[in-house]
């Protein structure tokens, strides 16, 4: 018996350390691991899931909804809400249709994003200067939207020609096996990306969104930085709204909405992503990603529709709030 | 389930009545005699006049998406008859389960091209413009396309007759309140589902023509994921109190069964009379319109198991490689009076029940 | 004469109608570090806010350099070079301490240069003398830290004037003289500094002038020589000092209330002690060494190992909650974090806790309620005496009073109060002072966590001295003098060489 407890205590620090490296790499990839895990269960379900084809498919399916989860990224970053930016992809969709025929694609895409960027300023405005909380001015600005579209189209939809070659090929392209739109997707999140991480905006933004006060007294113009972060949001769902133009050959009157609750999902999950704990571009790519790989695989295993929400919403659970079992604070007073 | 047309495509019919022959002859279209005479350039044409397609033993593969969820009994059922016509002319069928929205039944399509097949069949939510892609995509890989329920681009397709629909529902209006009164309108949002918009002009244009007949403002019902029977009521509701005097209104029309349902509580909760006419059916709402009680007296439907049944031929045609013209079907109308709505109901479960059995082994 | 470098003529400040700075004529010199003294409500906090932008002085002149200039905005304060750093210094938590000291002015034009970001960060620090980590993420901070982050910030700035606000009151000795040495390399830079504190050894040490501000008004300015505790506190109160000295005739009963049984926890090594019936209880040491475990453990916000027992029953203090039900009122040192609403009223603050007692089948009689705060207000002599506005608008010291005064219905059987008159005015201070001993005539057991020595040797009954996490030293107060008890507290070293059997 005396032997046993010689190195007990050695012994006890030693798995203690080895078990906090193994929490330390849980914190910080577990929700990768659930990913990755989650992926590979559907592939050995369905031999069509794992294919270079499927995951181009993927990719093109969340085209749109990746950008407006990014866009939306910047505004959670602030520290706001933005629900306008479903209804925005419509929005700008329906103006780049309207215009085409009269300004070439090239200046109607141009019109269409300068739309986008106003919208943004609108809802900057409305939650710095006229003192609105972002809830209530996006949600304002999601109906006011919402009946412009419906103004302008009359219910119906608003039809590009199919001889629009050139802007058709912005969405239907391809270079190889892949579409043009992933390239455009891939080329918005670097820059996005770089905007984030590395310039002064970005640094600006995360600021603001982590402590508005310290901003403030630093001297960093705490309202220019949230309007631009509403700015950012509706331009990157105003792009997402011109390829979904060139995608469907046409704008439709309505479905944007779709977008607004995919993004929500898709920021939160990508927050837990590299243990970060705060909203980022590429936590909020990987989110959205695996929303739709999840789609994708229920597809393939053919899974029922009643089950389908059922697992949608366990596997969002389970992804989150591992990560949130894991980075255990010490005592939890955050419920948003 | 009664019918227009004659059967000539293979589907049970029941003899006509005198009053619907009636109702025929008041027709604008859809009468075999009325588009021979009129020489129509429109080549979108009534039942009569589709194709009779025999299979030449080639075996084809078709792709189709289960998209419906489970409030979609039509679609089913059309997807139900797709499968058993497929089945039933040698052909094999391939599918993938998605959900009833756009996004879900593009990405199922795209799933399908990869799958080895002859012919995809696209529908029903997406319109020819959004699915243009994917036709071209598929066009270029060598697999035939055709549209269910919806256009396609460079391709045939079996189409719900909405212009139909609203003038034999206009004219079954019109007859009964002799062409004197005031009637109203109500289906989902306007641009959610086209066929409904159409069907909504169609019936404010045939009621403009008629001097002692006049139409309320539109009554927005909402969109699917909202609970569209309270939505109704509330509607409803809103609208009486707004006219109280008991002979200012005489009927309402629904496009959609939950907004009939709920109009039908709402005459009942204020006390009024009014007839009440519906499009779709569903197993409530047969139920209910069965009832004596209930003030629902007419309704049409979209005979998805026909459109499924043309579907399915059209694609195992095409993937024979037979001549078939890139032309857009368009179904006969169903409609019943109250005294049929006990026996449609049976014939709608029973088609439901072969549908659910069959489908189960596609995944569906 | 050289110009000074702030000027401020006849400023005034009303608060709708309520007057706080009735016209403050006063000058700073360049390279001067000048104190400012004065009771709470004199108006020291609203004149520093009116220099740093916060507010808008309501008449006045305020010159830069001899020019007069308007300053509406922190961000005009920002750019004059006027800065601050206040009580409650706030950091961005999610960022690293680098990213924190170079936020509003990094290096780079539109993209930053993350490289250059840290480089300054680290020679900044290493000017100073700070050694943190610039990886670090700001949450992880203790307050202190915080603070030192926030003035490494401020000399980032290169600001002109910086006004520092009780910035020991969180700092252990050691630390105030890294605090002191950095002041001084400000004014070798010709930086002015303000220096706000009721420490009044302090401010003899550092500034070269001092201004007492009563009621509004400059009572007076003094220049370092003529520093001396009897005339501030003259031209503060207009009373002697001789009138505060307080001190603990000996409460202590025979019954023993509160018992810790070899209470140890992952910074601090077994300990025990047992306290008696009105027996005040001192702990201090270096900040970090392992009195905050106490506050932590007693009041139920973190685990310990051992036992806690009151009144003889071993009780499991695994919650704030649990602590407060096992009779345990913990007055915390952030306040205004950890302790109040400051959007609720001073009324609704002080009743939040005595609801259970307040109200008769569920619902709370308002009546009695108000009643109750008015008693709780006047008993504690909290300024001013308007129970309905809220919390957040009155003065730190009042702050206390009023957290204090939350716990008064409860008649807990022991009180632990964390540094309780940091950044409280001297006359509130004997106050609070004579509160605490009351609470200790009444029979409960107090524990004062401090780190000022003059407070606990005029508190205390006996003393404990915490180093490394352990006890260095646990004697009566009367073994203690006030230089022996700051040598035990730096040096870990008991005073008479022998450590007698503990008080218990």
């Amino acid at each position: 018996m005396a032997g046993t407890t010689v190195n007990s205590a050695a012994e006890r620090r030693a798995v203690r350390s080895q078990a906090n490296l193994a929490l330390g790499i849980l914190k910080r990839w577990g929700t990768i691991i659930v990913i990755v895990l989650v992926g590979l269960l559907f592939a050995v379900l369905s031999p069509y899931f794992g294919t270079v084809s499927n995951f181009n498919n993927i990719l093109f399916s969340m085209i749109v909804s990746a950008l407006v989860s990014m866009g939306l990224t910047y505004v959670v970053a602030a520290g706001s809400f933005d629900l306008s930016i479903g209804v925005v992809v419509t929005t700008v969709s329906i103006t780049t249709a309207l215009l085409i025929p009269h300004t070439g694609w090239e200046l109607a895409i141009i019109g269409a994003l300068v739309v986008a960027c106003a919208i943004g300023l609108v809802n900057g405005l409305l939650v710095t200067y006229a003192r609105l909380s972002g809830i209530v001015s996006t949600l304002g600005m999601m109906f006011v939207l919402g009946g412009i579209n419906q103004y302008l189209t009359n219910g119906y939809q608003v039809p590009v020609d199919y001889g629009q070659v050139a802007f058709r090929f912005l969405g239907q392209g391809r270079l190889g096996p892949i579409g043009f739109p992933v390239f455009l997707l891939a080329a918005v999140f670097v820059l996005g990306h770089i905007l984030s991480t590395r310039s002064r905006a970005g640094h600006y933004i995360g600021a603001v969104g982590d402590n508005p006060m310290a901003a403030y007294y630093s001297g960093i113009l705490v309202y220019r930085w949230v309007i631009v972060a509403f700015i950012l949001s509706a331009l990157f769902a105003g792009i997402g709204g011109v390829i979904l133009t060139s995608i469907s050959s046409s704008a439709q009157p309505v479905g944007g909405e779709g977008y607004l609750l995919e993004a929500f999902a898709a920021v939160f999950l990508g927050a837990t992503i590299l243990g970060k704990g705060k909203p980022h571009l590429l936590g909020t790519l990987l989110g959205v990603f695996f929303l739709y790989m999840v789609s994708s695989g229920m597809n393939m295993v053919g899974i029922s529709f009643a089950t389908r929400q059922l697992f949608n919403g366990l596997v969002l659970i389970l992804a989150v709030g591992a990560n949130a079992l894991l980075n255990r604070e010490e005592i939890h007073l955050k419920f948003i | 389930m009664t019918e227009v047309a004659p059967a000539s495509d293979g589907n049970t019919s029941k003899p006509l009545t005198t009053d619907r022959r009636r109702i025929l002859a008041g027709l604008a279209l859809g009468a075999g005699a009325a588009a021979i005479l009129a020489g129509t350039a429109r080549k979108a044409v009534a039942a009569d006049d589709f194709p009779a397609i025999k299979s030449n033993g080639k075996k084809v593969k078709v792709g189709l998406g289960l998209n419906y969820g489970p409030f979609n009994q039509p679609w089913r059922r059309g997807c139900w008859q797709i499968a058993k016509t497929v089945q039933e002319m040698g052909g094999q069928l391939v599918t993938i389960r998605g959900e009833p929205s756009k996004q879900s039944e593009q990405d199922a399509a795209r799933q399908l091209l990869d799958r080895g097949i002859d012919v995809l069949v696209l529908g029903i939510y997406s319109t020819e413009s959004e699915t243009a892609y994917i036709v071209d995509d598929a066009h270029r890989r060598g697999i035939k396309t055709v549209g269910f329920m919806v256009n396609a681009k460079d391709s045939p397709a079996v189409l719900e007759d909405t212009w139909g629909t609203g003038a034999i529902m206009g004219n079954w209006i019109q007859n009964k309140l002799q062409r004197q009164g005031t009637i109203v309108q109500t289906a989902e949002d306007r641009g959610f589902y086209t066929p409904f918009d159409q069907e909504v002009d169609m019936l404010t244009l045939m009621t403009k023509y008629e001097p002692r007949m006049k139409m309320l403002p539109f009554m927005t019902g909402s969109v699917s994921t909202t609970d569209e029977i309270s939505k109704g009521r509330e509607n409803c509701l809103s609208l009486l109190q707004a006219h109280p005097d008991p002979n200012s209104l005489q009927l309402i029309t629904s496009w959609w069964w939950p907004l009939t349902i709920g109009a039908a509580q709402a005459l009942q909760q204020m006390n009024r009379k009014a007839i009440v006419t519906n499009h779709y059916f569903s197993n409530q709402l047969l139920s209910e319109m069965a009832s004596p009680d209930s003030p629902i007296q007419f309704s049409t439907d979209v005979p998805y198991h026909i459109a499924g049944g043309r579907v399915g031929q059209l694609a195992i045609a095409l993937g024979q490689g037979q001549d078939v013209p890139n032309d857009s079907y368009m179904t006969p109308i169903s409609f019943i009076s109250k005294d049929q709505a006990a026996q449609a109901l049976t014939e709608l479960k029973s088609m439901d029940d072969q549908a659910i059995a069959l489908l189960k082994q596609y995944g569906g | 004469m050289e110009t000074p470098l702030i000027e401020l003529r006849e400023v005034r400040k009303d608060f709708s109608g309520v007057h706080v700075l009735k016209g403050i004529s006063l000058s700073f010199r360049q390279g001067e570090i000048h104190g400012l003294l004065g009771e709470n409500g004199a108006g020291k906090s609203t004149l520093i806010k009116i220099l740093t932008g916060v507010y808008a002085p309501s008449s006045g002149e305020i010159l830069l350099e001899g020019k007069p200039v308007t300053i509406h905005l922190p961000i005009d304060a920002h750019r004059l070079g006027l800065g601050a750093v206040y009580q409650d210094s706030e950091l961005a938590g999610s960022f690293t301490v680098a990213d924190n000291i170079v936020l509003g002015n990094e290096p780079g034009g539109i993209l930053l240069d993350r490289g250059a970001m840290r480089r300054e960060a680290v020679a900044i620090m290493e000017q100073i003398g700070l050694d943190i980590d610039p990886g670090r993420r700001a949450s992880t901070l203790t307050a202190a830290e915080m603070q030192m982050v926030t003035l490494a910030t401020l000399f980032h700035r290169r600001y002109k004037l910086i006004i520092l606000d009780e910035p020991t009151a969180r700092l252990s000795a050691p630390e105030t003289r890294l605090l002191f040495g950095l002041i001084e390399r400000f004014r070798r830079e010709g930086i002015t500094i303000i220096y706000i504190s009721h420490r009044l050894n302090e401010v003899k040490e550092l500034c070269d002038r001092a201004t007492i501000l009563r009621d509004g008004l400059v009572s007076g300015t003094l220049e370092r020589e003529e520093i001396d505790e009897d005339v501030v506190t003259q031209l503060m109160v207009n009373r002697s000092s001789a009138e505060l000295d307080i001190s603990n005739p000996g409460l202590a009963q025979s019954q023993v209330i509160l018992e810790l049984q070899d209470l140890s926890t992952d910074r601090l090594r077994p300990l025990s002690i047992r306290l008696r019936a009105g027996e005040i209880l001192g702990v201090t040491g270096p900040l970090g060494a392992g009195m905050e475990q106490i506050e932590r453990s007693l009041g139920g916000l973190g685990a310990y190992r051992g036992t806690i027992s009151i009144d003889g029953r071993v009780c499991d203090i695994g919650s704030p909650a649990k602590a407060r039900a096992a009779g345990i009122a913990l007055i915390p040192e952030d306040r205004r974090k950890q302790a109040l609403f400051p959007n609720l009223s001073l009324g609704e603050n002080v009743t939040l806790p005595a609801l259970g007692d307040l109200s008769r089948v569920g619902l709370i009689g308002h009546g009695r309620a108000r009643r109750y705060a008015r008693s709780v207000v006047e008993r504690l002599g909290i300024l001013p005496d308007a129970p309905e506005r809220a919390m957040r608008y009155f003065s730190g010291g009042n702050q206390q009073k009023a957290v204090i005064g939350k716990w008064l219905k409860r008649e807990a059987r022991a009180y632990v109060f964390v540094e309780p008159t940091s950044g409280v005015d001297v006359g509130a201070i004997r106050q609070i002072y004579e509160i605490i001993l009351e609470l200790a005539r009444n029979g409960a057991v107090v524990i004062v966590i401090s780190t000022s020595v003059k407070e606990l040797l005029a508190l205390s009954e006996t003393i404990a001295v915490i180093h490394h996490g352990a006890i260095s030293a646990l004697l009566p107060r009367v073994k203690f003098t006030r230089d022996s008890l700051l040598a035990a507290t730096i040096s870990a070293t008991a005073p008479a060489a022998v450590a007698e059997p503990t008080a218990a």
